[in-house]
């Protein structure tokens, strides 16, 4: 079916006419292609608002541009994003061990009252915490390392928990069944049962993660960072570098996402779906 | 009538005085019940019991006191060990448990489930790797090794768990509703499993506690009827024997009418034991 819309011709299968109709229903199902072209037509709509209709005092694309290009080439945008990633990941690597050890822990009654009351610190004040964290650590560094691990890992800690508490008591006499110890049986129901949905957690916490990242690294800004540039352009430049950063945060944040997610299908085959992206399918084939 | 032979060696020997969770109120009282070795010339046979009644009665609880996951304050349940040749007490990993969820690691696939259950089951190296081997090729199992339990069918599920605690237990095997949620072409297929289980060795015996009467008593040569009693806690009712009535071993035991009376009575006879006893 061809159909001509001004200067603008479109070739439309009966399929995405059926999905046209159902855009505006209730429930609408629609196929992955016409879902694809809707996140398209989304970015195209709002560039063009971006670009046409920017309300005074905001930057429009072509400044933003510029700015990006700058910000790049002199004031080393990328190596401060390098360094926040790399401090964003060895932060949520130290929080997902020390959360899934406390949490482990909360198994033993002796241990429960004290992991309780550490999930009970996210509702403490960031600022706060890193002065406290200033006073025990060497280097700006460590002290945004531990204030970032640290808030993250109230957060985490507390869904681990509420992971271990949904097992199934099934799931125990199970592994009893199979002559386990008391040791075994936390190993394979506890720690191996729950590693998937803790790192899985993480993935999904990563965004709040990677937020209080730039908001942490203002905070320590002698050791830079995308966040500490952040504060510097907004201070010292004009908005369009604060756009510029922004939206490159945005970016590797996504990017990050998905090779977290990429990590995850690697490092736990036995949940994965079946997928038609062929990348993923010859990678488990490799993998057996 | 099959020909068959009641020998004197007890499989299962469970003499549950009382058992309750908080105190004062039993949940399981009196129940003293045997299972013996059956014979029958030409085919090697194990033995099926059944434990029906309604559901929330406590079944479940006997279930779990049979496989040692409980112990009764007073009385106790034995089993019988192949290599001592003497009834022992239960312990937990002695009696393979098989619930209707047909429970599984996750994360292992279907050749280290069965390779873990014949570590656990006390088989080292060559006799562990003859032993994986055997139930892999009796279950069709070699074609899925690679495969973990969430890439299985139901019945491929089935069968691995069955064969994980096969390899890890002592001939006895529990299962939990295994009707449950089931159509009847699959209850058919599970009781042919079922079946076909009781028949790879002499002492193996296969407990089903169920509240689905036909495919239950299909298969069964036994069936432990659970009531309440005037105070509450449950009990073993009736004890039917399939085997004397003719009623066991038969692929087409549902087109007999006797077996079919046999359900209805069953049947009627639920709403009384879920109840229990009327005041006088």
């Amino acid at each position: 079916m061809y159909y001509l819309y001004g200067p603008v011709l479109f070739i439309i299968n009966e399929q995405q006419v059926k999905d046209l109709k159902q855009l505006f229903r209730w429930n609408g199902d629609v196929s992955r292609m016409t879902h694809s072209l809707l996140i398209g037509f989304y970015i195209v709509l709002f560039l063009a608002a971006w670009y046409f209709f920017s309300p005074p005092g905001i930057p429009g694309p072509d400044k933003v541009w510029g700015a990006w290009k700058e910000m790049v080439l002199q004031y080393n945008l990328f190596g401060e994003l390098f360094s926040s990633t790399q401090t964003c990941l060895v932060a949520m690597v130290l929080t997902v061990i020390f959360a899934m050890v406390l949490a482990y822990l909360s198994r033993i009654p002796f241990f429960t009252p004290l992991v309780i009351l550490f999930t009970k610190f996210r509702f403490l004040s960031l600022i706060g915490v890193s002065f406290i964290f200033l006073l025990f650590t060497a280097t700006s560094y460590q002290a945004k390392l531990v204030t970032m691990s640290f808030s993250i890992l109230t957060y985490l800690l507390t869904g681990v928990i509420a992971v271990i508490r949904d097992i199934p008591q099934r799931m125990y006499a199970y592994s009893r069944t199979l002559r386990m110890s008391e040791r075994e049986v936390t190993w394979y129901t506890v720690v191996r049962g729950t590693l998937y949905e803790a790192v899985d957690l993480m993935a999904q916490n990563f965004a709040i993660a990677w937020m209080m990242l730039t908001s942490i690294e203002s905070m320590f800004r002698e050791y830079g960072g995308v966040g500490a540039l952040l504060v510097n352009v907004y201070q010292r430049k004009g908005f369009e570098y604060v756009f510029a950063i922004q939206i490159t945060i945005l970016i590797v944040g996504l990017l990050l996402d998905s090779f977290l997610r990429g990590v995850i299908w690697i490092a736990f085959p036995w949940k994965r779906k079946p997928t038609a992206n062929p990348f993923l399918r010859w990678l488990a084939a490799g993998q057996g | 009538m099959a020909d068959y032979r009641i020998t004197d060696t007890v499989l299962l020997d469970v003499n549950i005085d009382s058992f309750e969770y908080a105190e004062g109120r039993p949940v399981v009282t009196n129940v003293h019940q045997q299972i013996r070795n059956i014979e029958r010339s030409g085919v090697t046979q194990g033995q099926i019991l059944a434990i029906l009644g309604p559901s929330g009665i406590g079944k479940s609880t006997l279930f779990e006191l049979i496989a040692g996951l409980r112990i009764p304050e007073k009385g106790g349940v034995q089993t019988y060990d192949a290599k001592q040749q003497k009834l022992v007490p239960v312990e937990a990993g002695m009696v393979g448990m098989v619930y209707q969820t047909y429970d599984l690691f996750p994360f292992l696939t279907v050749r280290a489930q069965l390779e873990l259950g014949a570590r656990k089951g006390g088989w080292k190296d060559k006799e562990a790797a003859e032993k994986v081997e055997f139930y892999a090729s009796h279950f069709q199992l070699h074609e899925h090794f690679r495969k973990y339990p969430n890439q299985l069918s139901g019945g491929q599920r089935q069968r691995l768990a069955i064969a994980q605690q096969l390899l890890c237990s002592n001939s006895l095997l529990l299962m939990d509703e295994p009707f449950s949620g089931l159509d009847p072409l699959l209850k058919q297929s599970i009781c042919r499993l079922i079946a076909d289980v009781a028949q790879l060795d002499e002492l193996m015996t296969i407990i089903i506690v169920s509240h689905d009467i036909e495919p239950t008593l299909s298969i069964a040569d036994t069936v432990w009827l659970m009531g309440k009693t005037a105070n509450g806690s449950a009990t073993v009712v009736e004890t039917i024997d399939m085997m004397k009535m003719g009623l066991s071993w038969r692929p087409d035991i549902e087109d007999d009418a006797q077996f079919q009376l046999l359900v209805q009575d069953v049947c009627k006879r639920f709403v009384g034991l879920r109840d229990g006893p009327k005041p006088a």
